[in-house]
């Protein structure tokens, strides 16, 4: 299978340079749970190039719905890197004729990318208040990029969103009191519609590549859309991305009120913590119907790998961090 | 106290009635799951470290599930049982939770509050049940903000 791929890709960049003469080291990395990952060397002349492929990946019915494709994503790419949000180079697109199915080659941004080890290494300690600062950037640079210029992509307002996963939650057929009580809150404050801005819609920490310097890419760009701003902010801060660093919660890099100051500072709208409140619900929802949904795709037999059945487990993690934002109860005794 | 329809979207997003699933990731599923893990590796193949790690900890996960689970099971029924009086004995946990769900869904919205039914019985149910499930699913998951700087 991987000597096929192999071969393929060969093909698919000798069709852009005739130079390259060999692909080496073609690895599946695991930690790509909804697309395909490959890591691969690309040998031309005496050098070798250090390549990524990312290629499109189905787990159950439902798992491309949400997703820009792969040709939006291949387009972002560009349009990110024009407006000065840092991504990884685009390299080349799968064409139907290469018979390699959707995706597209990037160069491989070489870092950290691990959440919890961003977060402990001490090389990178010296990097994470850069990191607040620099997620604040990128994002007001991101949704300062007119709409308009974007590729085709889905819209999502609050009421939208809300929809969607209400009905991602009953598609389930798992019963969660918790979750039926978020939905419920979130009705109940939902922001009204407003200008949209293109979203990356996943951007957290986990997503990114780090040096010590500060945030080099972000990656994964597939649940990107046109919707609310304060649905970035909001999604960054939901707990399951502070791998611990729970006080810190702006992605464990620091506070709230750090991440609103900076952002409006490098040219993002004005925010209003209740609105980006109500995405951290939603986020925490999304986070936590996904978690079962994994835990159902083992059962349903769509995806047997056992680390399904441990993600399924993480959902009881979402009930804590949804009953703190929508019914606290303060340090418990 | 005057009662107003609660909105569109809380109302829908009902669970819905029939039969329910069980939660993901019974500890059924687990053992299968590992066994099968077993099964590549006693045919002379290797299963991906990955995975075998994953494994691991989903057999301490069973181990907490054996000392805890019946407990937090009862006391979670004890407390749906308090909470929707009108049910029976026979009712199974996921009908009780579905049958808590339809009525969080459901439940008129009170005048000049804002936000969720505010019952602080409810509450206090969903927040031992979920400690209780955290205590067996994720021990060391870390979720108080107030708890301080990691």
């Amino acid at each position: 299978m991987s000597a096929d791929l192999a071969e393929g890709l060969l093909r698919h960049l000798r069709g852009h340079d005739p130079r390259v003469s060999a692909v080496d080291n073609l690895r599946a990395v695991t930690t790509g749970a909804s697309q395909e990952i490959w890591t691969f060397s690309a040998r031309r002349g005496d050098a070798d190039e250090a390549l990524v492929l990312r290629r499109a990946r189905h787990w159950n019915d439902n798992s491309q719905a949400l997703s820009a494709g792969m040709a939006a994503e291949a387009a972002l790419l560009r349009l990110a890197a024009a407006h000065g949000v840092p991504v990884p180079r685009l390299v080349s697109e799968l064409r139907a004729e290469d018979g390699l199915g959707q995706g597209y080659v990037m160069a491989h941004v070489a870092g950290e990318t691990s959440g919890p080890r961003i977060l402990r290494d001490p090389v990178l300690q010296a990097a994470r208040s850069p990191l607040l600062q620099d997620c604040a950037t990128l994002l007001a640079r991101l949704h300062g990029i007119p709409v308009r210029a974007a590729p085709p992509l889905r819209s999502g307002q609050a009421a939208d969103e809300l929809r969607h996963w209400a009905q991602a939650y009953r598609d389930n057929r798992v019963a969660r009191p918790v979750f039926q009580l978020a939905l419920r809150w979130a009705a109940e404050h939902l922001p009204p519609p407003v200008a949209p801005a293109l979203l990356h819609g996943d951007l957290r920490n986990g997503n990114l590549v780090v040096g010590p310097e500060g945030v080099r890419a972000v990656l994964d760009w597939e649940l990107a859309h046109l919707g609310d701003p304060m649905e970035d902010l909001g999604w960054f801060c939901v707990n399951a991305w502070r791998f611990g660093a729970v006080g810190r919660p702006a992605g464990g890099f620091g506070s709230r009120e750090a991440l609103f100051t900076a952002y409006e500072a490098a040219g993002g709208a004005a925010v209003d913590p209740w609105r980006v409140r109500f995405w951290e619900v939603i986020g925490n929802l999304k986070w936590g119907i996904t978690c079962d949904a994994m835990g159902l795709a083992w059962r349903s037999g769509a995806d047997r790998r056992i680390e399904r059945l441990a993600i399924g487990r993480r959902a009881t993690e979402v009930e804590l961090d949804l009953l703190q934002l929508i019914a606290p109860r303060g340090v418990l005794a | 106290m005057s009662a107003a329809r609660p909105p569109e979207g809380a109302r829908t997003a009902a669970a819905g009635e029939g039969t329910l699933d069980i939660l993901p990731a019974s500890p059924d599923e687990i053992l299968r799951a590992t066994r099968e893990l077993m099964e590549v590796a006693a045919r002379g193949e290797a299963p991906p470290a990955f995975d075998l790690r994953v494994a691991a900890r989903l057999l301490d996960l069973l181990q907490r599930e054996w000392a805890l689970g019946e407990v937090a099971r009862r006391e979670e029924r004890a407390g749906l049982r308090v909470l929707l009086p009108e049910t029976d004995d026979a009712a199974s946990d996921e009908a009780l939770r579905a049958r808590l769900c339809e009525r969080i869904a459901n439940a008129p919205r009170r005048e000049g509050e804002e936000g969720a039914p505010d019952d602080e019985a409810l509450h206090a149910h969903l927040w031992r049940t979920a400690l209780a499930r955290l205590a067996i699913d994720s021990p060391s998951y870390r979720w108080c903000e107030e708890s301080g700087i990691d």
